[in-house]
């Protein structure tokens, strides 16, 4: 029996935002490992499991714009929340301050259409209860009827992902054919050492980016 | 992507020694003035370093040790720096630079330590001994101490070629104290994918996009608190990566670049993988100079000829290699095109293709939009500030929308549709102004042919039977019938019902009609003009036999089809006329 799942997601707009140029946004020519995984985490996942991205399909051509939004500068302070929540006291974060506005311009993508290959691998924190079957079920019918657990979006929040699961064929991509390489791209973030990120050298065959297993000699080039 | 493709020209530059690009751990800076020391430390001359262009003199550009960046607080920069730095006096005097002359010394004393150079030990005596007090009496023995004061300044060793920075001990020193100084954390460098490199902590700023900040924008960096995420507030960029994609887009920027053009508020700078003579035009193709009117200097004009040429063999889909043997079609050409926002730079498009098909897609540009030309003044291949400048009230370039500049140069580049706002914008300006110009025209034209997959034809054309484009030529024959009959009237049909007429053709054409009827009776009146009279009517006749009623409405679209068949049959009006005469 195989784990390994294939889920359609789409939608009008994405932003994988590249790590260096991240306040002027730019995004990624396509959807990133670690975006993927936030996407099937979304639909399930629970600590006994942990999704590997096997495949990532591009269906549509990769198509920049550019748009400039408001934002705002600053975050809530991390001590404001643990004292509010302490003293049992509202939580104030002033938003339209004038002096927490900046404008920033972002270069997304528009049209994006995508096919993730996955599969699930249980961790240490599985129990006797759970087994592979169990949440392939789970997942399955979670993405089949369309639940989820937060809205699975494009690589903001702004940007949500439509999402079905895909039983057939994956569609053929509009890059079949051609091999396009990607550069560096970040493959996922290594949480055990310190919130590190992880780099591989993405090369896109026939419209599909298979990314490395993490923690393999291709990532630490 | 970017930061990667800019990498490899610095790589592709510095692999040519001719190119001036400067080697890692060096920078390139304005200097003006050298201090010539003798091996005791004391001042034996100043040596002026400038450049003379024209009538002035402008500081000489030249690899020093890579600079610090200064934003607030004093650090010096090791062998040169502004006279407050190196005299600790400028010309407002000594006060509060003391800091900033200690600073100097002591990074002359860091580095020097264990570098045995007779230049190094030169300075270090030379500014030991300095009197900051004194600095205006001592120097204006020499030169002028309003133009010295001002200015970054170098040594040199009396007697000995070349820049003490440059001496080879120095150089060695200054690397190797770079290397120990240097406890940044190690990364896995994300433009070059190596790991284990020195993180750069901070980005050399980008100098020289246009509206930006003098003293640079980052494209790198994390100003505020919400740009961070996972607790990184820097980039994993290696240092030398860093420096290699900085030094790059800023030679790229530099003034009196090639590579770059300036649209709107946008700077776009371009370069090939390697070496192309495309990066030596491509700024032509988007101003090109007219033919007839270019530079009198006989190598001017036969650029000019040659961009000429090359236009119009790649708008009719030609090849550009007939005109360029030289061009390499399949090298990948990269374009960049930035804009300022809030000391940052951010990155309107950024586009990489072939020159071969990057060529091609700006001939389609220029095909789209060759329409018949107004004037015989008018430029046969319009640069696309002028075309902009048409869409902006009062034709200033500050009035044009930022958005639609960059999405006019994005689709002349990269073969995208153009800004689904220019129609409406070319649309009001005319409604504003009255007048479908040349410009305004072409961009009608183009706009229709691309986004809208309309066929529009170059010239009049008379076989032709949709009603936006009769209705549009109507207008323009009702027009000359006015002008015919009452010459120099104070407001013409054009100025009253320009932009109803195209709007609401079945609210207005029954007045325009009405009154053309009086105007071609009083034309017959006339018994010199009654050919006219008669000519007006039967052309009326003619087109509109081709449709039955007018519209109540009419999309945008439409709209702009009746400005072009207006504007052609205007055209044809007057060339028929000059014709007769």
């Amino acid at each position: 029996m195989s784990f390994g799942i294939k889920l359609r997601v789409w939608g009008d707009y994405a932003c994988w935002t590249r790590p260096e140029m991240k306040v002027e946004r730019v995004s990624y020519d396509v959807m990133t490992p670690s975006a993927a995984r936030g996407i099937l985490e979304a639909i399930h996942w629970k600590p006994a499991i942990r999704w590997v991205v096997d495949r990532i399909h591009v269906l549509k051509p990769i198509i920049f714009d550019n748009v400039r939004r408001n934002e705002v500068s600053s975050k809530i302070p991390k001590p404001n929340p643990v004292t509010a929540m302490r003293d049992k006291k509202p939580l104030y974060f002033l938003v339209d301050e004038g002096n927490n506005r900046q404008q920033r311009a972002a270069t997304l993508l528009r049209h994006v259409d995508y096919v993730i290959e996955a599969h699930f691998v249980l961790t240490d924190k599985a129990g006797p209860e759970d087994n592979e079957g169990k949440h392939l079920d789970i997942f399955n019918r979670r993405a089949k009827s369309g639940r989820f657990f937060h809205q699975p979006c494009l690589g903001c929040r702004e940007f949500p992902a439509s999402f079905e699961l895909v039983e057939g064929e994956v569609p053929v991509s509009f890059y079949d054919g051609q091999i396009k390489e990607l550069g560096y791209m970040l493959l996922d973030i290594d949480f055990s050492q310190g919130m590190t990120p992880l780099f591989f050298k993405a090369e896109m065959k026939d419209g599909v980016i298979e990314p490395p297993p993490p923690w393999s000699a291709e990532v630490r080039a | 992507m970017i930061l990667q493709a800019l990498h490899g020209y610095y790589e592709r530059m510095i692999a040519d020694p001719d190119s001036g690009m400067p080697p890692y751990g060096t920078s390139m800076e304005n200097i003006s003035f050298a201090l010539v020391l003798d091996e005791e430390g004391n001042l034996r001359g100043v040596e002026d370093l400038r450049v003379e262009d024209g009538k002035k003199r402008f500081p000489r550009k030249m690899a020093v040790p890579a600079a610090v960046t200064r934003t607030s607080g004093v650090k010096a920069n090791f062998l040169w720096d502004k006279a407050a730095y190196v005299l600790g006096a400028d010309k407002s005097g000594t006060k509060g630079h003391a800091p900033k002359l200690a600073a100097f010394k002591e990074l002359l004393a860091e580095v020097g330590a264990d570098v045995d150079d007779p230049g190094l030990v030169a300075v270090r005596r030379f500014v030991d001994n300095w009197e900051p007090g004194d600095a205006e009496t001592i120097i204006s023995a020499h030169h002028p101490w309003e133009e010295v004061a001002g200015t970054n300044l170098v040594f040199r060793l009396e007697g000995s070629k070349g820049f003490i920075h440059a001496r080879p001990s120095v150089q060695r020193g200054w690397s190797a104290f770079q290397t120990l100084s240097d406890d940044a954390p190690k990364v896995q460098c994300l433009i070059t994918g190596e790991d284990n490199m020195p993180l750069a902590r901070v980005h050399t700023p980008i100098k020289g996009v246009v509206g930006g900040q003098t003293s640079g924008g980052y494209i790198v960096s994390f100003n505020a608190s919400a740009f961070v995420s996972y607790g990184r507030d820097k980039a994993d960029v290696g240092e030398t990566s860093a420096f290699a994609y900085t030094t790059a887009l800023n030679a790229l920027l530099a003034r009196g670049s090639r590579q770059k053009v300036t649209i709107g508020d946008m700077t776009i700078v371009f370069w090939a993988e390697r070496s192309n003579p495309a990066e030596d035009f491509l700024a032509d193709l988007f101003d090109p100079a007219p033919v007839e009117s270019s530079p009198q200097s006989q190598i001017d004009h036969q650029t000019t000829v040659k961009i000429h040429d090359l236009l119009q063999a790649i708008r009719s889909g030609g090849r550009a290699v007939d005109i360029v043997p030289d061009l390499d079609e399949s090298v990948r050409f990269y374009l960049l095109a930035l804009a300022p926002n809030a000391s940052r730079l951010s990155i309107r498009f950024w586009a990489s293709n072939t020159v071969g098909d990057l060529l091609r897609k700006v001939g389609r540009h220029f095909q789209q939009l060759e329409i018949v030309r107004q004037f015989d003044s008018d430029p046969e291949f319009p640069p696309l500030w002028r075309l902009l400048r048409q869409t902006a009230p009062l034709g200033k370039s500050e009035n044009i929308s930022p958005v639609l500049a960059g999405g006019m140069a994005k689709a002349m580049l990269t073969g995208s549709p153009y800004p689904q706002s220019l129609l409406p914008t070319v649309l009001g300006r005319i409604r504003a102004e009255h007048q479908v110009t040349y410009f305004r025209a072409a961009l009608i034209k183009a706009f229709l042919i691309r986004n809208k997959q309309r066929e529009v034809p170059v010239s009049l054309d008379s076989a032709r039977t949709d009603r936006p484009y009769l209705l549009g030529r109507l207008f323009a024959v009702l027009e000359k019938a006015q002008e015919d009959a009452v010459p120099g009237a104070n407001a013409t049909l054009k100025d009253r019902y320009l932009g109803s007429s195209s709007a609401n053709p079945g609210q207005v054409f029954h007045i325009l009609l009405k009154n053309t009827a009086n105007h071609t009776a009083k034309l017959r009146k006339d018994p010199e003009k009654k050919g006219l009279a008669f000519n007006h009517e039967k052309m009326i006749q003619e087109i509109m036999d081709a449709f039955d009623d007018f519209p109540a409405t009419m999309t945008s679209e439409e709209q702009g089809l009746f400005m072009i068949g207006y504007y052609h049959q205007r055209k044809d009006l007057f060339t028929k006329k000059t014709k007769e005469a």
